[in-house]
């Protein structure tokens, strides 16, 4: 414990090192603690990389059949940002894969990017970006898009900030998050998502979603917020409208909406 | 030549300041009354209620608001004229709202204003008739911005810019409006950062006539249904979108301009839906 308090305290006192990446091979070698990766390329087909060792970038298989899943392990502090104006895409080919999979992960920022499955559209089985067991991730000024059949997947995260972003075209819902607490989602978009339910939240508490518009989802026969065993759930401004689903929030008493008109949140029989 | 331009701006800079120092006033207005008659010269306007109906406020001698009606009979719109160094300012988490009842007006005007700044609001019509004026009209006016508003329809439309320079809208909304999206006519330098654009059902979409220099950074413009082009362009060169998304959109092509409009990093493979295709 004390060991690891140190580490932490060294890594937060050291400077950051900046480095550039061209290509996917570059980005993922380039992984490390209190790394800036600034990305100078367009396109970063990360699948295609040949797998090599690294500390904290592995891949891994679940079953035989399965495409092993880049996961990015035990980081702290590290920024992937888009170096230009236009912002750089992180792609996975494969469907049965996340683009990007955090594991045991603090203070990861992820800057101006796009990420998605390559080529876009078509049905995945797995989505854009998962996180377990990771503290003070942040998501700014990025395009998750599917079809990833969620644009977010949380397990055990403590600390999000998914900020000027958008989920969209995910083919299954918009995110599913467990377990987890103190995520604020501010000035983003979400926008024709779904088929099977909207913003999954179960075990989950302190959740703030400010000046967000959420649009032209599907959430299917759930409801666009299905929350179980989840509290502290605040919506303040944005819009809510054009979306379809069984309900706005599946448990009463557990969404706040403030300031943000939900008389069109549903169209149709969900109304 | 560099010692000069830095003594003229330093001199114009204090004269600002000067200006500024002797002249600006903060108010509170908790009606429609108190905000209309508190709209003058380097004054802010704190909105502190929840709502404001225009339409209640009876007509009154004012320097600087003016009520107009553009046809005999109809409804009188509210135009607020020369005026410099005005901010409107919704205080609060909720957003007031700015309503007028009549839908042949638009809910606020501005003409040969300067500097004025409408920020946290939220703007439209409450009526349930189909509108035949807008939201914003701004007409003759220098750096008007509108920061953190929702403009909703049924306006005709949610933004009508003509002959104006300096024009920002950012973190704003323009939506369900019935004729277009915006126009802009005669326009010089205008900027939309962070906006959203949906659902809009409407003869047109965004609107350019003889306009240059419109940029729209991280905009996003979807589901919106129009006759015409996305963005129509007539006379008007420098359109520039940089990144954001077009997704969504029932017209008849995404834009009749090969030359007037162009696209950086901006996501259009879903601009249109149905039969279109994205047609450039």
């Amino acid at each position: 414990m004390l060991a690891s308090l140190i580490l932490s305290a060294a890594l937060a006192a050291a400077p950051g090192r900046s480095v550039q990446a061209e290509t996917a091979e570059e980005l993922l070698k380039a992984i490390a603690p209190g790394v800036t990766i600034e990305l100078t390329g367009s396109d970063y087909n990360l699948y295609e990389v040949q797998e090599f060792e690294s500390a904290y970038v592995k891949w891994v298989q679940e079953t035989p059949d399965d495409t092993a899943q880049i996961t990015i392990r035990g980081v702290y502090g590290l920024t992937i940002m888009t170096k230009g104006d236009i912002p750089s895409r992180l792609l996975a080919s494969p469907r049965d894969v996340f683009v990007l999979a955090f594991e045991d992960c603090t203070k990861v920022e992820l800057n101006g990017l796009v990420l998605g499955h390559n080529p876009e559209g078509g049905e995945c089985f797995d989505g854009v970006i998962y996180a377990k067991n990771c503290r003070d991730l942040g998501i700014y000024d990025s395009d998750l898009f599917g079809c990833g059949t969620t644009g977010l997947n949380l397990d055990n995260v403590n600390g999000l900030i998914f900020d000027h972003s958008t989920i969209r075209n995910c083919n299954s819902s918009i995110m599913n998050v467990y377990d987890s607490k103190n995520l604020k989602f501010s000035d983003s978009t979400f926008f024709q998502n779904g088929a099977d339910s909207g913003f999954d939240f179960n075990g989950c508490t302190g959740v703030d979603f400010e000046d967000c518009i959420v649009h032209d989802n599907n959430a299917g026969g759930s409801s666009l917020f299905n929350v179980y065993r989840t509290e502290d759930v605040h919506f303040l401004r944005g819009n809510i409208s054009g979306n379809s689903g069984a309900g706005l929030v599946s448990l009463p008493n557990v969404m706040v909406f403030e300031g943000v008109d939900i008389s069109k949140a549903l169209v149709g029989s969900g109304d | 030549m560099k010692g000069r331009v830095w003594t003229a701006w330093a001199a114009t800079g204090a004269l600002v300041l000067a200006c500024s120092a002797a002249q600006a006033a903060t108010v509170q207005a908790k009606t429609a009354a108190e905000f209309l008659k508190a709209i003058g010269p380097d004054t802010t306007i704190e909105l502190t209620a929840e709502a404001y109906n225009l339409s209640e406020v009876p007509e009154m001698e004012h320097d600087y608001v003016n009520w107009v009606a553009h046809s005999p009979g109809g409804g009188m719109n509210i135009v607020i004229n020369d005026v410099r160094g005005l901010k409107i300012i919704g205080k609060g988490r909720v957003a007031p709202r700015i309503t007028v009842e009549a839908s042949d007006v638009f809910v606020l005007s501005f003409v040969n204003c300067v500097g004025v700044l409408m920020e946290n609001l939220v703007m439209g019509h409450d009526t349930e008739e189909a509108c035949k004026d807008g939201v914003l009209s701004i007409y003759g006016s220098t750096d008007v911005s509108v920061s953190r508003c929702d403009l909703f329809g049924s306006g005709s439309e949610g933004v009508r810019l003509e002959n104006s320079m300096g024009f920002v809208m950012d973190h704003s909304i323009i939506r369900e409006c019935t004729v277009s999206i915006m126009s802009i006519i005669g326009a010089k330098n205008a900027v939309f950062a962070d906006c959203k654009f949906f659902n809009n059902k409407a003869n047109s979409g965004l609107v350019f006539r003889q306009s240059e220099d419109i940029r729209f950074t991280d905009c996003i413009v979807m589901n919106n249904t129009m006759d015409s082009p996305i963005f129509d362009l007539e006379g008007t060169v420098g359109v520039k979108l940089l990144r954001g998304h077009v997704t969504g959109n029932i017209a008849t092509q995404l834009t009749n301009s090969n030359w007037g409009i162009s696209f950086e990093g901006t996501e259009r493979t879903r601009a249109i839906v149905g039969e279109g295709e994205v047609k450039v």
